[in-house]
């Protein structure tokens, strides 16, 4: 589903984030990204959702080269893909229930299917007395799921969460994790960028490192755990595939 | 109408947008009821002035002594080719009018020369330098005048009324599409971060577009409807002013209220122009959004 090869991120003016990248992502699998804090996680999964182009090396997505995806290809793209922002970029005139219902409208689903699934889902994920709360009147945790249940209402088939757990207390954020594994279940890809190991530890899930500005996979796909190692080429990719079709 | 996704009823634009666009549409209706009138006239008078030939023959010594030629003269003007009507002008009348500088004595006993309307269905076809000459050989020095000369300068002011009416239209579309292109220009980085929010979870540029489209058009018919109700309201003030003058004085006055529009084409057109004023002003929108969303990262 996503393949990075030799890919290389620099900001304008700044020395490389991240340099030769090399792995893939398979379709419905659940990979976590691990790292320091400025490490380039979120960088990554800007890669990912051609918020940035690779300053150098190829990466494809849903076996498009984003390099060739012009302006026109970008928000089709974007609609498989549901992002949960590192600082939820929600929009602040516009109330919970609003704000969830974006991608659906944007879409252009129906209004009856908007009040069906909308309110469901604010309810699931803990915020039944606030669907018309504007942002700011939200604690960090509260929006946080707002914009999390904005990210998975249309059902993406691909879920990049950047630290979705990084405002809310453990129970909560456990909480949440299963949310992804319901979203996973159901075909969806979900990759999770955290710098909460603990949280990691708790499922079990492969991992990949971002340090350095290299991506080393951690931990492989159903071995609770294993010695960091790097994942250089399409045949670790082939290696780990093979490995979870075992497991 | 609005989604409402970006908040754009709060931005400066939203204030002066539709006070802008009214008095623009004010002067856009303005300006077409005088392109219409003016067109309605020139062809009125096309018909009117074009159509009519006064033939001015000289006054008896004695009051009916050529009675005879006279009544020959009139079966030829009857003869014309294409003629309609001949009116012979009473000269009583013509004394009348002269009263105020003669005197009505004097007037009254001036030998004043005897005028026939010759009122064709068309310009007439017909040679009057020739029918002026054959009518000399019954009463010398008769004239035979077309209104033509006159005419054409009038249509020419008409037709220059009209011209400068489509021009002010013109320059109000013109300067409507700017400040509609400015207002938007300004909304799109006010609003940066909302519009790459959407672009983010893949709003298209046209999604985000028909938003500001949508805003714009409400300003622009809000706008217009006043400002078409005021264009109205000054016409109708307009005519009023002038109606009581417009009784005793010349032909012209009572000609431009005749020329008032008052068909349902003439008011169609004219309500259309508050409508093309938002049209122009939806059109400008999406063009100018569109403009500026390509230049913002997807
Ligand atoms: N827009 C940007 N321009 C320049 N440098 C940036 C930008 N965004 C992030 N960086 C830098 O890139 C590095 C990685 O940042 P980031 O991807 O946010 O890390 P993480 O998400 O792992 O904390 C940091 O050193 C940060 O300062
Ligand atoms: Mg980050």
């Amino acid at each position: 589903m996503i393949q990075f090869d030799k890919v290389e991120l620099r900001y304008p003016g700044s020395p490389a984030i991240l340099s030769d990248v090399n792995f893939a992502v398979e379709e419905s699998s659940f990979q976590f990204i691990t790292g320091a804090s400025g490490a380039g996680k979120s960088s990554l999964l800007k890669l990912m959702y051609l918020g940035l182009k690779p300053s150098r090396g190829r990466l494809s997505l849903f076996g498009q080269n984003a390099a060739t995806i012009g302006r026109e290809g970008i928000p089709a793209l974007r609609r498989r893909i549901g992002i949960v922002f590192q600082d939820f970029r929600l929009i602040p005139h516009l109330s919970a229930l609003d704000n969830v219902a974006l991608p659906l409208r944007i879409a252009g689903a129906r209004e009856s299917a908007i009040r069906e699934y909308v309110p469901e889902l604010l309810e699931w994920v803990g915020l039944s007395g606030h669907f018309d709360a504007l942002p700011h009147t939200l604690s960090g945790g509260q929006q946080q799921r707002v914009a999390i249940a904005r990210a998975v209402i249309g059902r993406p088939q691909l879920l990049l969460a950047d630290e979705p757990t990084g405002n809310v207390d453990d129970g909560v954020a456990v909480r949440l994790l299963y949310l992804f594994e319901e979203l996973h279940k159901m075909g969806t890809t979900v990759l999770i960028a955290t710098h909460n190991r603990a949280l990691v530890e708790r499922f079990d899930h492969p991992c990949l490192n971002v340090d350095g500005g290299r991506v080393t996979r951690v931990r492989g796909p159903g071995s609770r755990r294993s010695a960091p190692r790097p994942v250089g080429s399409a045949a670790g990719a082939a290696a780990s595939s093979q490995q979870r079709r075992g497991g | 109408m609005t989604r409402g996704d970006i908040p754009l009823s709060h931005d400066p634009s939203a204030r002066y947008l539709p006070w802008l666009l009214g008095i623009m549409c004010y002067f856009a209706v303005l300006a077409s009821v005088g392109a219409v009138i003016s067109h309605q006239l020139a062809a009125r008078w096309d018909f009117a002035l074009g159509s009519v030939v006064t033939v001015q023959i000289p006054a008896a010594v004695t009051e009916g002594s050529d009675a005879p030629r006279l009544s020959q003269a009139e079966r030829m003007m009857r003869q014309l080719p294409g003629i309609l009507r001949l009116v012979r002008v009473d000269t009583s009348r013509s004394a009348e009018l002269l009263a105020p500088w003669l005197g009505a004595e004097l007037a009254a006993d001036l030998p004043l020369p005897r005028l026939f309307d010759l009122h064709f269905a068309a310009p007439p076809e017909v040679d009057l330098e020739q029918f002026e000459s054959r009518l000399g050989e019954l009463f010398p020095g008769a004239m035979v005048e077309a209104h033509t000369q006159w005419m054409s300068h009038v249509a020419k002011l008409t037709r220059a009324v009209e011209a400068l009416g489509l021009t002010v239209l013109a320059l109000v579309m013109g300067a409507s599409v700017v400040a509609v292109i400015f207002a938007v220009r300004t909304s799109v980085s006010i609003h940066r971060e909302v519009i790459s929010i959407l672009h983010l979870i893949g709003a298209r540029d046209g999604y985000i577009a028909s938003e500001f489209q949508a805003h714009v058009l409400k300003m622009a018919l809000r706008g217009g409807l006043v400002g078409g109700f005021l264009a109205v309201a000054t016409l109708a003030g307009v005519a009023a002013a002038l109606e009581p003058e417009a009784v005793d004085s010349a032909n012209l006055i009572p000609t431009l209220l005749g020329g008032l529009p008052a068909g349902i084409v003439e008011w169609v057109l004219i309500a259309s122009a508050p409508m093309l004023v938002a049209f122009v002003a939806w059109i400008a929108a999406r063009l100018s959004v569109l403009g500026a969303l390509r230049k913002m990262n997807p």
